[in-house]
């Protein structure tokens, strides 16, 4: 009987963490990996991410990227849908949370959690969100 | 297809029933195509991690890997033989 595929979906802080010697993202990313899991990355979210991370610390997010158990899920059209229902559930102020919709849908969508450092912004896109939040 | 090489390998007689058991019902093409690609994972698993300890500069508290496998997985335990 075929194992079912289970993962985690992570938001810019635990990317970022992972990247930056944080000791609960690395063991995010080593637990999944560890367990044959799937890390999805949201673009949007590793775009975002990029941008906070230091340079002379890209080599981690290439090794990270480069896993065989890393998944980079585009924004095309459908995901753009999914995003913009979900930001309408925000004050105008929030709807540029564009990451924060993307890496929602993600974990809503595939049932996993998400390693976030925003639960309570992703839970009001959609309480039933499972957001394991970075100590 | 990648040059192979034959071994023998020692196994618990009741792995290699089930195993024989799975070949015959045709559930897997045959034991060297099964072991193969399982060693194959194993292997994979382990050069990942491999690397994301030297990229990380250490392994990850133990503690919290059993954590995030216990969340992610919905077992009361993480699997053992990690790398």
């Amino acid at each position: 009987m075929p194992a079912m595929i289970s993962g985690y979906v992570l938001d810019v802080a635990a990317l970022v963490g992972a990247c930056t010697r944080e000791p609960y993202p690395e063991a995010v990313v080593w637990g999944i990996v560890q367990e044959d899991g799937v890390i999805a990355i949201p673009a949007a979210v590793l775009a975002e991410a990029h941008a906070d991370i230091p340079p002379s610390q890209h080599d981690v997010l290439a090794v990270i990227l480069d896993l065989p158990n890393t998944v980079v899920v585009g924004l095309d059209r459908d995901a753009a849908r999914r995003c913009g229902t979900l930001l309408t559930r925000l004050d105008a102020a929030d709807r540029a949370r564009v990451s924060a919709a993307q890496a929602t849908a993600e974990g809503v969508g595939r049932r996993w959690p998400i390693a976030t450092g925003r639960a309570e912004l992703l839970s009001r896109m959609d309480p039933t969100v499972d957001a394991d939040t970075m100590p | 297809m990648a040059k192979t090489k034959k071994v023998t390998v020692t196994v618990p007689k009741d792995v290699a029933a089930t195993l024989e058991g799975w070949t015959k019902s045709g559930s897997i093409p045959s034991v060297s195509a099964y072991v193969s690609e399982s060693v194959q994972q194993r292997m994979s698993r382990d050069t990942s991690l491999q690397k994301l300890e030297t990229a990380f500069g250490r392994r990850p508290d133990p503690g919290m890997i059993d954590a995030v496998v216990r969340r992610m997985t919905g077992r009361s335990e993480a699997s053992p033989g990690a790398a």
